[in-house]
C-alpha cells in the first residue's frame, strides 16, 4: 500500500518487479509481488473499473478523439511481430463489444452503444486530486460521497473540506455520519455561510448483504447476507436501482444531453414485473451478466471441436466471447465465474490437490480460475519446472497438469510466457509510463534535503506542480527545507481501526483499544521539545495542524543523511472529528458509545502524486511537533 | 440477691464488658462460617454469605468502639503489671492445683491482666487486619495477603483466651458471674478471689453492701 | 482427568489484539471510556470487564537491540490456584478439564482472590460487588469449540489442545527458536492451563512474576492456621472441660485459711 503513496510509487512498485523478474521470481509458487492492500476490495474495485480511466477489465475509458468503435479498439488493439508471442491483448475487440452488449444489450448497435459511452477529454486527468482541486475552483456541483470519506482520506484535507462548501449538493450513501457528510458542521465551518444540500442515504453493512469481494490474489470470494440491514439502510444495488429508474424516468420526460446513455441501459438484474422494472435486486443476476450470456444461438469452434451454444447459455469462458455482438459479458476477467458450473465464487472446497496451497477449489479467481498467473515462466522452455519441489504445473506427457496453465505452449513450443505483454516478454527496460523507463531515486516533493545523493535531480521531474502559481490553489501550499517544519512526517495504520475510521470510529471495542490520535516520535525529539509521554502535542504542517497524544518511543530513530540528521514522526490516519467528545452534537445527531479525540492526518499532508497515478505522497512531507502549551 | 453482697463493678463497667463479648462472639461465629467452607451454613440464618460478610465486618466497627472503651477503661488496673504478680502466676493462681500459696490478688488478678493485654492487643490487631481486609484493593497486594494469615493467628489467640475465660467466668470459679451479671459478689468470693482489693477498699471506707449495713 | 491447555506463542503474536476484543465478544463484555497514555496498550490493565489484554513493552535485550513486546495476559489457570484456595464462597473453582471457573452468582466480592493470585488476575468491580476473569471460554470448551481467543488469532500464535500435545507443542517450538527462548507455565503453582513459549529471556518480560507461588501467606493461614484453629479450639474446649473434672472449679471456699475444709462440713 506505502510504497505506492510517493510520487516515485509506480517506479517503486517498478523496482520490485525488476529484482523479482532478474531472480526469476515470476509465476513460481511464493514469487510474484503480493501486494497488502489498502482494503479488502480494491481489487475488485478497479477490476470493475471504478477509477475514471479504465471501464471494466481494464479496457480504456474512450477519449473524445477515438469517435467511433472501430477507432477505438483499432487503438487499443496491440499487434506484434513476435511469431510465438500470444499477445492475448489482441482479443480487444472481443471484450469491448461485450462490455458494450452487456450496457446496453440487443437495444442498440455496437457503434451506437459505443456512442452512448461517456468519453473523457484528451490528456486531461480526473483522477482525485484533479477532482477536487476542479471542486475547489466552483466546477462542479454535485458530488456523490458513496462509501467514502474524503474529508479525511483526501491529501490536503483542509482544502478537500473547503471544495465540499462549494457544491450545489451532495449525497453521502454510508453506514453513520462522517466528517464529509457533516462538513457544513465541522471545525472552522460557518453553517450559515454554505449552501451545499446535502444528502444522506444509510447503506448496508457487508455484513448485511450479498455480494462478492475480489482481494489481491485475484479471488473473487462470495460474501453471504448476515443479518438484514437497520432502518432504511439499504445495500448499494438497491439504492443504485432506485436511483437508475427515477435519472431514467427524468430524462425519458425532460430529455437532457447524451439522455440514451441512460435510457438505452438494460438493467435485467432480477425477476421483471409487468412494467418492465425489476421487483428486486437478485444480486446472483448481477454477477451472472459480468460472466456473460450468448445473445443468439451460436456455434464456436475451440481446438478442432463444435461447441453449440444456445441464446440464453452462459459464457463458459472469455475464450468463447466473440467481437460480433453475439456475446454479452460485463467484465471479460470474471466470464467463467458465473457459467455452467454455477457460483464459483461461492465454493468452499478445502482439498488441495496441488501440494503447494493453491486450493483451487477454495472460490474462484481470475483469469478461469488460474491461481498464479504468467505460470508458464515456471517451467523452463523444455517443460521442466524451475523449482522441482514446488511445481505450478506439469507436463504429464498429454497435458498440463496442476494450476491452469497460463497461455503456456507444449513443451519446447517456446511461446513466451507474459502473454498480456504483446511481445510476450516481460519488461526490465519500462517505457511507456510518464516517469522511467529505469527507477530512480528521487527525494519526495515536501522534504528535508536540498541535495540529492543519488541523483542530479531533486524531485521527480514529471509529477503535476500543483503547489505552483496557476496549476492549483493558495491552499496547495509546499514546504521543503523549512525550519518551521523539520521533522519528516509518515502516515500508516493500526489494527483496531481502519480507513478514515468511519465505521471503526463507532464500535466500542476498537475505540477503548486506540481512542485517540497519536504521533509517534523518537526519544531525541522528546528530549529537544521537552515533551512527555502521553501529553497532548500540536503536529503541524504548512497546510494545517491537529491535536495529538505524544508517544515517545525507540523505535522511531534519527536518520543521519550526508552529516545531517534527520528526524521522522509518525502519524495514523484513522481520527476525524465526528466521534469526538467535544464537537456539537444536535439534538437527533447518533453519538458514539465511546469518544474519539483528534482529527484527521491528512489535514496535514500535500497535494501531490506520483507522476503516472496521481496517488498522494502521504508517505512523506515535513511537519514540527510542539508541546500545546507552545503551539 | 441477698444481703450482704458487696459491690464490685458499676453499670458502665458492665455494658462495656458485654458489649466487648457479644460483638466478639459474634464476630468469632461468623468468622468461622467465612473461613470453613464447611461452616457455610451460619450464612444460611442471615440470608447468605455477603450478609453474613455485613454482620462481621459492622460488628467489628461495634468491636472497636467497645475495645477502645475497654482499654480506657481498665488499662490502668489491668494493664499494669506489678512484681509479685509473678508469684501469683507461679502458683497459676491456685487454678490449677490445688494450694494456698496463692498471693493475694487485687481489683484484677495476674491471670487476668494477662487476659486483658492480650484481648487488647490482639484487638487492636484484629481491628487493623479487619480493615485493611475490608478494603484490600486500597492498600499495596504484599501487605493484603500478610492480613489474612494474621488475623487467623490473633483469631486463634483470642478464641483460645476466650474460651479458658468463659469458663473461669463461669464453671471454673463458682460465683464469678456474678460480677458481670449483677455486679453484686459475696464476700467469702471476693475474700478468695481479690483478697487484697477487699482490704483497700475496706480501709477506704468504699464498701458498697447490699442492704446496706457493716460486716 | 482429561486437561486442556492454551499455548501463547509470543513469537507469531502481532498484536493485532482480536483476541482481545473476541473475549469480549463471546463474553458480552462493555468497552469503557480510556485515554491513549503514550502505548497502544489499552485498557491499561485487566479490569472486571476485560479479561485478557495484549501488553505492549519496549525493552532492550542484552545486546542492546531493541524489541516491541507484545504478550497477552489473563488468568494462567493454575493446577494449584491461590484464588481457589481462598475464595469464601467456593464460587472460584476447579473444572474437570483442568481450568479455574467461576460462578458469579456465588461470589460475595470479598476480593480475598485479588490479593491471593500470585499473577494478579482476578478483578472488582464494584458496580457488581463482584470479581471476573477469564474462564478459559468454559462455555465453549465444554462443548467441544476451540476458545474464543484461539479462534480469533490470524497467526497461530494461540493454540489449543490436551495438555500433553501442547507441552510437546511448546518444548519443539521453543527449541526451534533456540536463543533465549522458554517455555513458560510447566513448572510453577503445579503446572498452568495457560503456557507461553517466550521468545526473549522471561525476566524481561513486565507484569510476569519469574518463579509464581501460591503466596507464602496463604499457605500458612490455608494450610496452618485453619487447621490449627480447630486444633487450638477444640484442645482449650477439651482442656476446660478436664480441667472441671480433674481439678475442679475453684470455689470461694477451699484451700483457706478461715475456711478449712473439714470432711463433711
Amino acid at each position: 500500500m506505502g510504497w505506492t503513496q510517493h510520487t516515485v510509487g509506480t517506479q517503486n512498485i517498478r523496482a520490485m518487479s525488476i529484482i523479482q523478474l532478474l531472480l526469476g521470481n515470476m509465476g513460481i509458487a511464493g514469487g510474484g509481488i503480493n501486494a497488502l492492500r489498502g482494503e479488502s476490495n480494491v481489487q475488485g474495485s478497479t477490476d470493475h473499473g471504478l477509477l475514471f480511466h479504465i471501464l471494466p477489465g481494464y479496457l480504456k475509458v474512450p477519449p473524445a478523439s477515438l469517435s467511433t468503435l472501430k477507432l477505438y479498439n483499432e487503438k487499443y488493439t496491440p499487434t506484434t511481430k513476435e511469431a510465438s508471442s500470444l499477445n492475448w491483448w489482441k482479443n480487444y475487440p472481443k471484450y469491448s463489444a461485450s462490455l458494450l452488449r452487456a450496457f446496453y444489450g440487443m437495444n442498440t448497435n455496437l457503434e451506437e452503444a459505443y456512442s452512448y459511452l461517456p468519453k473523457i477529454d484528451d490528456g486531461v486527468n480526473y483522477s482525485w486530486l484533479a477532482l477536487f482541486d476542479q471542486m475547489y475552483k466552483g466546477k462542479i456541483q454535485g458530488f456523490f460521497a458513496w462509501g467514502m470519506n474524503p474529508a479525511v482520506s483526501g491529501a490536503n484535507a483542509g482544502k478537500v473540506r473547503q471544495s465540499l462548501a462549494r457544491l450545489d449538493w451532495m449525497v453521502n450513501v454510508n453506514l453513520f455520519d462522517n466528517e464529509t457528510g457533516s462538513f457544513w458542521r465541522g471545525p472552522g465551518m460557518d453553517p450559515e455561510k454554505i449552501k451545499t444540500e446535502v444528502f444522506m442515504l444509510p447503506c448496508a453493512a457487508s455484513l448485511e448483504k450479498e455480494g462478492s469481494i475480489t482481494n489481491s490474489s485475484r479471488l473473487m470470494q462470495w460474501r453471504f447476507k448476515a443479518v438484514s440491514p437497520p432502518g432504511k439502510a439499504k445495500p448499494d444495488g438497491e439504492i443504485m436501482t432506485d436511483l437508475f429508474y427515477r435519472i431514467n424516468d427524468r430524462y425519458e420526460k425532460q430529455g437532457g444531453p447524451l439522455k440514451e446513455a441512460i435510457t438505452k441501459m438494460t438493467w435485467n438484474y432480477g425477476p421483471k414485473g409487468a412494467d418492465g422494472r425489476i421487483r428486486y435486486l437478485d444480486i446472483h443476476a448481477v454477477a451472472k451478466e459480468i460472466n456473460g450470456s450468448f445473445l443468439e444461438d451460436k456455434t464456436i469452434e475451440d481446438k478442432g471441436v463444435k461447441k453449440e451454444f444456445k441464446k440464453g447459455d452462459p459464457v463458459p469462458s472469455f475464450a468463447f466471447l466473440q467481437d460480433d455482438g453475439s456475446t454479452s459479458s460485463g467484465n471479460w476477467l470474471y466470464c467463467n465465474s458465473y457459467a455452467d458450473k454455477g457460483n464459483m465464487a461461492a465454493r468452499r472446497g478445502t482439498k488441495d490437490a496441488s501440494g503447494i496451497g493453491l486450493y483451487s477449489e477454495w472460490a474462484w479467481s481470475w483469469p478461469v480460475n488460474r491461481r498464479i498467473i504468467y505460470n508458464g515462466a515456471s517451467v523452463d522452455p523444455t517443460g521442466r519446472p524451475w523449482d522441482v519441489k514446488h511445481p505450478v504445473i506439469l507436463w504429464d506427457g498429454a497435458k498440463w497438469t496442476g494450476d491452469v496453465p497460463d497461455g503456456v505452449g507444449d513443451p519446447g513450443s517456446g511461446r513466451p510466457p507474459f502473454i498480456m505483454k504483446p511481445e510476450g516478454v516481460a519488461s526490465i527496460f519500462g517505457p511507456g509510463l510518464t516517469d522511467g523507463p529505469f527507477p530512480e531515486h528521487y527525494e519526495p516533493l515536501e522534504g528535508p534535503l536540498e541535495k540529492n545523493l543519488l541523483s542530479h535531480q531533486l524531485t521527480n521531474p514529471v509529477i503535476k506542480r500543483w503547489d505552483k502559481a496557476g496549476v492549483g490553489t493558495e491552499m496547495d501550499k509546499v514546504a521543503s527545507c523549512d525550519s518551521r517544519f523539520p521533522f519528516v512526517c509518515t502516515t500508516y495504520r493500526v489494527s483496531e481501526h481502519w480507513q478514515t475510521g468511519v465505521l471503526t470510529r463507532w464500535q466500542p471495542w476498537l475505540v477503548e483499544m486506540q481512542p485517540a490520535m497519536f504521533v509517534e516520535i523518537g526519544s531525541e525529539i522528546a528530549r529537544e521539545k521537552g515533551i512527555k509521554n502521553g501529553e497532548t502535542v500540536v503536529v503541524k504542517s504548512v497546510r494545517g495542524e491537529l491535536d495529538a497524544v505524544a508517544i515517545v518511543t525507540s523505535r522511531f530513530k534519527p536518520f543521519k543523511i550526508d552529516g545531517k540528521t534527520v528526524h521522522q514522526v509518525g502519524i495514523p490516519w484513522h481520527y476525524g472529528w465526528v466521534t469526538t467528545a467535544t464537537r456539537k452534537y444536535a439534538a437527533n445527531d447518533k453519538k458514539p458509545e465511546l469518544f474519539t479525540s483528534g482529527d484527521a492526518a491528512n489535514l496535514l499532508t500535500p497535494t501531490i502524486g506520483d507522476a503516472n497515478t496521481m496517488i498522494p505522497e502521504s508517505k512523506a512531507f515535513m511537519v514540527n511537533v510542539v508541546r500545546k502549551e507552545v503551539r | 440477691m441477698q444481703k450482704g453482697l458487696i459491690k464490685v463493678t458499676d453499670p458502665v463497667e458492665r455494658l462495656i464488658h458485654w458489649g466487648l463479648a457479644v460483638s466478639c462472639l459474634i464476630l468469632i461465629v461468623t468468622g468461622m462460617g467465612m473461613m470453613f467452607r464447611s461452616f457455610n451454613f451460619i450464612a444460611t440464618i442471615l440470608g447468605g454469605l455477603k450478609h453474613l460478610i455485613y454482620v462481621h465486618n459492622f460488628t467489628g466497627l461495634a468491636f472497636t468502639a467497645a475495645l477502645v472503651f475497654t482499654i480506657l477503661k481498665w488499662w490502668k488496673e489491668a494493664g499494669v503489671f506489678a512484681p509479685e504478680d509473678v508469684e501469683w502466676l507461679k502458683a497459676a493462681g491456685g487454678y490449677l492445683w490445688h494450694t494456698d500459696q496463692v498471693p493475694e490478688a487485687g481489683r484484677y488478678n495476674p491471670g487476668q491482666k494477662v487476659f486483658f493485654i492480650t484481648v487488647s492487643t490482639c484487638g487492636v490487631i484484629m481491628v487493623i487486619t479487619g480493615l485493611i481486609m475490608w478494603f484490600p484493593l486500597s492498600f499495596p497486594v504484599w501487605l493484603v495477603r500478610w492480613m489474612y494469615p494474621l488475623h487467623a493467628l490473633w483469631f486463634i489467640t483470642i478464641m483460645a483466651f476466650f474460651i479458658i475465660h468463659f469458663y473461669l467466668g463461669t464453671g471454673g470459679s463458682p460465683g464469678s458471674s456474678a460480677a458481670m451479671f449483677t455486679g453484686w459478689v459475696t464476700k467469702d468470693w471476693l475474700r478468695k478471689q481479690h483478697g487484697k482489693w477487699l482490704k483497700e477498699i475496706e480501709k477506704k471506707n468504699k464498701l458498697e453492701i447490699l442492704g446496706g449495713g457493716k460486716d | 482427568m482429561f486437561e486442556i491447555t492454551k499455548l501463547i506463542d509470543v513469537s507469531k503474536c502481532t498484536g493485532c489484539r482480536g483476541c482481545q476484543v473476541a473475549c469480549k465478544q463471546w463474553n458480552q463484555l462493555p468497552a469503557k471510556q480510556t485515554l491513549n497514555r503514550g502505548t497502544y496498550q489499552n485498557p491499561p490493565d485487566l479490569e472486571p470487564n476485560t479479561w485478557t489484554m495484549v501488553m505492549f513493552q519496549e525493552a532492550s535485550d542484552e545486546t542492546g537491540a531493541l524489541k516491541w513486546l507484545f504478550r497477552k495476559t489473563g488468568c494462567m489457570h493454575c493446577t494449584d490456584a491461590s484464588c481457589v484456595k481462598v475464595c469464601p464462597s467456593g464460587a472460584l473453582y476447579y473444572t474437570n478439564l483442568g481450568t479455574v471457573a467461576l460462578n458469579r452468582e456465588r461470589c460475595v466480592g470479598c476480593k480475598e482472590c485479588v490479593s491471593a493470585c500470585p499473577f494478579e488476575i482476578p478483578k472488582y468491580d464494584g458496580a457488581a460487588d463482584k470479581v471476573a476473569k477469564c474462564d478459559l471460554c468454559l462455555s465453549r470448551i465444554e462443548r467441544d469449540m476451540t476458545p474464543a481467543c484461539v479462534k480469533a488469532c490470524p497467526t497461530g500464535a494461540l493454540q489449543f489442545g490436551d495438555k500433553e500435545t501442547m507441552l510437546q507443542t511448546a518444548y519443539r517450538r521453543a527449541q526451534e527458536l533456540g536463543g533465549n527462548a522458554s517455555v513458560y507455565g510447566d513448572k510453577f503453582v503445579k503446572g498452568t492451563h495457560v503456557l507461553y513459549v517466550l521468545q526473549e529471556k522471561s525476566a524481561i518480560y513486565a507484569g510476569l512474576p519469574l518463579k509464581p507461588t501460591v503466596p507464602l501467606a496463604i499457605i500458612v493461614w490455608k494450610d496452618l492456621l485453619k487447621p490449627l484453629s480447630l486444633i487450638a479450639g477444640g484442645s482449650m474446649l477439651a482442656g476446660t472441660f478436664l480441667h472441671y473434672i480433674l481439678r475442679g472449679p475453684k470455689t470461694s471456699d477451699e484451700d483457706s485459711d478461715t475456711n478449712k475444709r473439714e470432711g463433711g462440713a
